[in-house]
């Protein structure tokens, strides 16, 4: 589907929508096309809506991904002038403000700034009006896409939860989700959605800022850590797991972060860390995961932190920047998934993985659809393969690769 | 090409632009255009949609575009759809 295909879709949904009562609001990217549906654009769109909900009192939400890239949409009983206003303060105000549009909608049309009896928008590079240097072209299209990625990663790695976050939108952002909850469904969850997964990751988000030097050095005190926000997941989730794997995995390369330099001793630092994790194996009663890593012999995740992650760091981040399905392709061939293995048996896990691993080595990558329908059809999910996509990206940012 | 029925393309988002077309019979081209750059840009506006009317071989029609900072492609894109629509 074409940008104006999409964005006319778009236009129809908003029709349909500001026929009710309420005032709605787009949250979208403020860029060029060719960037808007990169995982850093796509962030920045989270980013306004926690601002937003923090000043307008919303009433319903909706969010659709096409080639338009990430776009939420929000109602607020507030009136269309007034939400408008607060929009704009937050375009205006906020650091990441110039790199997202909110656009406000009442009654079917759109408000404009000038009916606020403001300036229009400005040129990020020049300070002119922006919709002048867009008509007549005045600056060269790298050099407005260099500026808005740059502004966009600044930003996301001033703290470690603002990267965190970015890894997992990047993981929720995903066109295929193989069986997982994205934007535009819900796979095969039925009891939560895209706004489920937003609620969960803007409380992690917060939550991994407070993370501390001495955590670093202390397994036992990182995991009280990650139990609390765990607790605070569950409440923000009324009680469901939406990241429970994402948080352990992004724990251990925090900590590895925080307290060395080289990839190299961040890998051993995690080892080191981990090392307690293995007296998780003679637990009872056993999770699932562990179960499943005993009874099938199984190279589970919490194989894969025993061995400081090196898979991720030295096999895995090199590769971003590949299209989405080849990364997939990746990850599902060399995974044992224990989320996958929960709703179907080892047979199905391997099958699965051998698929994969066919179409990587075929370069196929189109027909990762196809392994994506198979989930769907046969109510398989892929966590396991979803948290270790987060972690590439969190990674990948914190390392200058995307 | 005649127009013969009501028709629309586009939206109002950001660089976009928002056209709507109606049955003139007889009564030739009326333009009416409402942009943001409207002071600057305009008579190019008008001279792109006028390139697609005359590319239609339309001769009658009542055209309004509301522009929002939406490039040439992009106008001539929802122009023409919104004619093929029209007819």
């Amino acid at each position: 589907m074409s940008i104006l295909e999409a964005r006319e879709r778009r236009g129809l949904k908003m029709k349909a929508l500001a026929s009710s009562s309420l005032t709605w609001i787009t949250i979208k990217a403020n860029a060029i096309s060719s960037i808007r549906l990169h995982p850093l654009m796509s962030s920045m769109v989270v980013i306004a809506y926690d601002e937003l909900l923090n000043t307008i009192p919303l009433c319903k939400q909706e969010a659709t991904l096409d080639a338009e890239g990430l776009v939420i949409y929000v109602a607020t009983n507030l009136s269309g002038i007034e939400a408008k206003k607060r929009c704009v303060s937050m375009e205006e105000n906020h650091p990441i403000g110039r790199l997202v549009d909110l656009d406000v909608f009442e009654g079917g049309s759109s408000i404009s700034r000038s009916e606020l009896g403001i300036a229009p928008r400005l040129c990020f590079l020049c300070e002119q009006m922006a919709a002048q240097c867009v008509r007549s072209k005045t600056h060269d299209i790298s050099l407005i896409e260099a500026y808005s990625l740059k502004e966009a990663r600044d930003y996301l790695l001033k703290t470690q939860g603002r990267s965190a976050m970015f890894g997992m939108v990047a993981e929720l952002t995903r066109f295929r989700t193989y069986g997982c909850v994205g934007v535009m469904h819900s796979g095969v969850h039925t009891d939560m959605d895209f706004f489920t997964y937003l609620a969960s990751l803007r409380v992690l988000w917060h939550q991994f800022d407070l993370m501390d030097h001495q955590m670093t050095g202390n397994f036992t005190q990182l995991r009280a850590f990650g139990q609390r926000i765990e607790a605070h997941m569950f409440e923000a989730t009324y009680g469901k797991n939406t990241h429970k794997g994402a948080i352990f995995l992004l724990l251990f390369a925090i900590s590895a972060d925080m307290a060395k330099k080289s990839i190299q001793k961040r890998i051993e630092h995690i080892r080191w860390l981990a090392s307690e994790v293995k007296k998780d194996f003679d637990q009872t009663p056993l999770t699932y995961g562990l179960f499943a890593s005993k009874s099938y012999s199984i190279v589970s995740i919490r194989h894969l932190v025993l061995d400081g992650l090196s898979w991720v760091y030295q096999t895995l981040v090199p590769k971003i920047g590949v299209s989405e399905d080849e990364l997939m392709a990746n990850i599902i061939s060399c995974i044992d998934d224990t989320t996958t293995l929960k709703r179907s048996d080892l047979a199905t896990l391997r099958f699965l993985q051998s698929w994969a691993k066919e179409l990587l080595s075929r370069r196929e990558y189109d027909s990762m659809k196809e392994l994506d329908d198979y989930y769907m059809k046969h109510r398989l999910s892929s966590g396991g393969c979803a948290d270790i996509y987060a972690l590439a990206y969190y990674i990948a940012l914190r390392e200058g690769k995307v | 090409m005649i127009v013969s029925k009501p028709a629309v393309a586009g939206t109002l988002e950001s660089n976009d632009c928002y056209v709507t077309v109606l049955p003139n019979h007889s009564s030739g081209i009326q333009l009416v255009i409402r942009s943001i750059v409207m002071q600057k840009y305009g008579h190019l506006i008008e001279k792109t949609i006028r390139e697609v009317l005359e590319e239609y071989q339309i001769e009658h029609v009542s055209l309004t575009l509301e522009d929002k900072g939406a490039l040439d492609f992009t106008i001539k894109a929802r122009v023409k759809t919104a004619l093929e629509r029209s007819v």
